[in-house]
């Protein structure tokens, strides 16, 4: 199939709902993915255009999901290709489409403008109406020249200036790549992008475009993420960094000015989305902390189908079978090398036990063949059993604890699938972890704890409570009717599939 | 004709064809104003004008085919070399066309050498005087700022000034900062920390590969097998490892040193890393050993000293610990903490 050109949508008919995704479902597996399919499964009376953003090609090789048959269409847009460069030719560029450009700026940099909504639109409206302002002009006008030089000197002279420029460069290509991309895009009742970040922009740039509502729902908080990849990527030339003392020690002027483009264009997009949804309360303050208004935000919790783990769940053992599960893909935000370094010390408490690692390998190589060098350095190849990606239900039934060790989540469905299926999860503090074993409010908390809580990156805490499960069987079984009755009481994917047709509908009914 | 649908700024390109062409324009540019020349010495003035206006049109064009490849010619400079020939008719065009042949096909050689550098007197704060021996950083301050501090940006910049530490006392601070309440702090000290677990990692994957070479000669086999056993004691001893990890860290380690010491048994070094390895694994009879045979090949009994205080210490043999620390008494002094030590000993 050319991915690149499905759709099974009439001409002059709209989609229902275009999901704008980046980096994820249908090319990539994960939580992410397992909530847009859910979603897709579960309103089979709506029809979805998917619209994906990925960096280059050859990193999405294939589907990673069947599509359902209220799919209508697939666009994929990858903006870090490489394109042709228009030859350099001298222009002027608009002066007034420029000095927009340079308020908005000014907007991101200094002032909160009650205005910026509106200043969005104008500069939106400036780039694609090619005449005002083109790709061609951000290369070449004298005006983004002056813009470039004017924004190096009062802000960045301690830094190269050519470094300064191509950054600029690099920062804005793929913006002038989803602009492109507008007129390609099919008509939809309702844009709904599951990020911020660039799959944000877009729908921002289709909200004032084709003048259609936007929805945001984000599982985690993009622009956190990115801050701290960015914090540590060392493809930034910043070699004024460290140069100075004590606490003063910054990042450098390029890191930030990165940091920032992703802050901004998260603002763009809570700026400009209709209404907003977060998947916990936490992720749902950090919103608004970033610039989201708090009366568009809402909180709409992950569900689970129960009547798939109905199985496993009712044919619990009386003790713990010595299996960990670790179930995700193999990429460092799991940080799988706490989970291996902690089971190469429950394995010398329980030398019979095993460890299942349940997910793809093929999102990070890099990290998933350093993974293997640890398990291999710890003399853990037999205990340590790399599964590839299973259907959870199936490999459930055989696991004694589920443990996630991840650095950084939203409601993590791999908690939901475990208590689905009666087990307990040992997890780090993260998300809404904490909130889902230990219970979120006074009644919640009531139905008891459903494993255990330990900060990030402790591998000694992590083996402790694991090998206190296998130790002490009626804790164990306790914390399994804990999660049993937990997600049966407040994460059944029906209340899940309500919450969406109505936010649908609501907007469809207009 | 080709001018014409040029841009404004081009770069000439001259193809066979066209060399041709310019110089039967030129020839003809130069018979008209001949011509024009003629019937100006017969008095027809008005005709001579027209003949030497429209010579004039002939010369520019040929002009620029001749100069080299890389000027950049535009409406600019072929109206200003018509202007010339208008205003000087004949001699204009000769003129510039000698000059230039000669000036741009040849131009004038750039003398590279034209500054000479002396010997020149090193800048202030360059001497050959030592450079500081200890860190700039105080981590009471940043373990002060991570506990108490209320402002996160502050806190990431304590996390953030710890990348000028050593790995042992920078890991420690990072810990705290594990703990932190806000997700930026928190995973800025993550990923700090995972870096500095993954330079070691790499080490000892890289040698781990090259030790399944066969091909190896002994001086390889025991330079591989020292990496090895210095990177997992790196992992121990900065604290990265932790728990039963440390534990099998160094065990590791020290299956690689005494490896390379099956290949050269008088390296002193060797030796030591192996008494400081056996002494964390409580191995205190091995690490006495290993101590003895470092000292006899070559470290001194004041640097060996601490250790054999360590290891009597853990033996509660707390005579001999004094005994120990008398030795390096002297080494102590220029020493702050070893001095309280000394002092608390002795």
């Amino acid at each position: 199939m050319d991915l690149n050109d499905f759709s099974k949508l009439p001409k002059n008919k709209k989609a229902d709902i275009a999901l704008v995704l980046e980096g994820t479902y249908p090319f990539i597996r994960g939580g992410v993915s397992s909530w847009v399919h859910q979603i897709i499964c579960g309103l089979p009376e709506i029809e979805f255009a998917l619209i994906f953003i990925g960096d280059k090609k050859e990193n999405y090789p294939e589907l990673k999901y069947d599509l359902p048959d209220n799919v209508v269409h697939l666009s994929c847009f990858y903006i870090m290709e490489q394109t042709k460069v228009p030859d350099p030719k001298p222009r002027k560029g608009n002066k007034q489409a420029f000095s927009q450009i340079r308020a908005m700026h000014d907007n991101f940099q200094y002032t909160h403008d009650i205005n910026f909504d509106h200043l969005i639109g104008k500069v939106i409206e400036n780039l694609t109406n090619h005449k005002l302002v083109n790709y061609k002009d951000f290369l070449y006008s004298e005006e983004a020249w002056s813009f470039i030089t004017e924004r190096y000197h009062a802000n960045a002279n301690d830094t190269a200036f050519l470094s300064y420029f191509w950054t600029i460069r690099a920062m804005h290509v793929p913006i002038f790549a989803l602009l492109n991309a507008l007129n390609k895009i099919p008509d939809a009742h309702v844009y709904h992008t599951i990020s911020t970040g660039y799959a944000g922009l877009f729908s921002v740039m289709l909200r004032h475009t084709k003048n259609t509502p936007v929805i945001l729902t984000e599982h985690g908080i993009y622009t956190k993420e990115r801050k701290i990849e960015l914090s540590q990527v060392d493809w930034i030339n910043d070699a004024h960094e460290g140069a100075g003392s004590g606490l003063d020690v910054d990042f450098g002027y390029l890191r930030r000015l990165w940091i920032r483009f992703f802050e901004s264009i998260g603002r763009i997009t809570y700026s400009t989305a209709d209404s907003v949804y977060a998947i916990t309360e936490g992720n749902r303050r950090k919103q608004i902390a970033d610039g989201a208004d708090p009366e568009k935000v809402s909180v709409v919790s992950n569900g689970v189908d129960l009547d798939q783990f109905k199985t496993v769940r009712e044919s619990r053992p009386n003790k713990p079978p010595l299996i960990v599960g670790f179930i995700g893909r193999v990429v460092s935000i799991k940080d799988v090398k706490t989970f291996i370094r902690a089971i190469r010390t429950v394995s010398d408490e329980f030398p019979e036990m095993q460890a299942w690692i349940i997910g793809g390998e093929d999102e990070d190589p890099t990290y998933a063949s350093e993974c293997r060098d640890l398990v291999n350095s710890l003399d853990l190849e037999e205990t340590i059993i790399y599964k590839g990606f299973c259907n959870v239900a199936d490999v459930m039934k055989d696991i004694g604890v589920v443990v996630l060790s991840s650095i950084s989540e939203g409601l993590p469905l791999v908690i939901l699938e475990a208590f689905a299926s009666s087990r307990p999860v040992v997890s780090t503090d993260v998300g809404a972890c904490r909130e889902l074993i230990e219970g979120g409010t006074d009644e919640d908390k009531k139905l008891g704890i459903a494993g255990a809580v330990v900060n990030i990156a402790d591998s000694e805490a992590l083996a402790q409570q694991i090998s206190r499960f296998f130790s002490d069987s009626e804790y164990w079984q306790k914390a399994c009717v804990s999660a049993e009755k937990r997600v049966e009481k407040y994460f059944n994917q029906d209340v899940l599939f309500q919450k969406y047709r109505k936010i649908y509908n609501a907007v469809l009914d207009h | 004709m080709q001018l014409a649908n040029n841009n404004v700024i081009s770069y000439w390109k001259t193809s066979q064809p066209e060399i041709q062409l310019a110089i039967l324009l030129f020839i003809a540019g130069f018979g008209l104003e001949l011509w024009a020349l003629h019937l100006l010495l017969n008095n027809m003035l008005l005709k001579a004008l027209i003949i030497h206006v429209f010579a004039a049109l002939h010369t520019p064009w040929p002009l620029c085919k001749f100069m080299p490849k890389h000027f950049r010619i535009n409406y600019g400079v072929l109206l200003l070399l018509f202007t010339l020939c208008l205003f000087i008719p004949l001699v204009s065009g000769i003129c510039l066309l000698i000059s230039f042949s000669l000036g741009l096909y040849n131009p004038k050689s750039i003398n590279k050498k034209f500054l000479k550098v002396n010997n020149l007197p090193t800048p202030p704060g360059e001497g050959t005087a030592n450079t500081l021996s200890f860190s700039p950083f105080s981590s009471g301050l940043i373990i002060g700022t991570l506990k108490f501090s209320q402002d996160e940006d502050k806190r990431i910049k304590a996390v953030l000034a710890t990348r000028q530490m050593e790995n042992q006392t920078s890991i420690p601070l990072l810990r705290i900062a594990l703990l932190d309440s806000s997700d930026e702090v928190r995973l800025l000290a993550f990923s700090m920390l995972d870096n500095k677990q993954k330079k070691i990692d790499t080490i000892i994957h890289r040698e781990l590969m090259k030790l399944r070479s066969s091909k190896l000669q002994p001086d390889e086999k025991k330079s591989i097998h020292q990496t090895l056993a210095e990177a997992f004691w790196e992992l121990s001893y900065s604290t990265l490892a932790e728990g039963r990890v440390r534990v099998h860290t160094l065990n590791s380690a020290k299956q690689h040193v005494i490896e390379a010491l099956k290949i050269q048994n008088n390296e002193a070094g060797l030796h030591l890393l192996h008494a400081r390895i056996a002494i964390l694994l409580n191995s205190y009879e091995e690490a006495s050993n290993a101590l003895t045979l470092a000292n006899t090949y070559g470290v001194s009994n004041i640097k060996i000293a601490s250790y054999r205080a360590e290891i009597a210490f853990e033996l509660k043999q707390f005579n001999e610990v004094s005994q120990h620390i008398q030795i390096i008494d002297k080494l102590a002094q220029n020493n702050m903490i070893l001095n309280g030590i000394v002092r608390q000993w002795i």
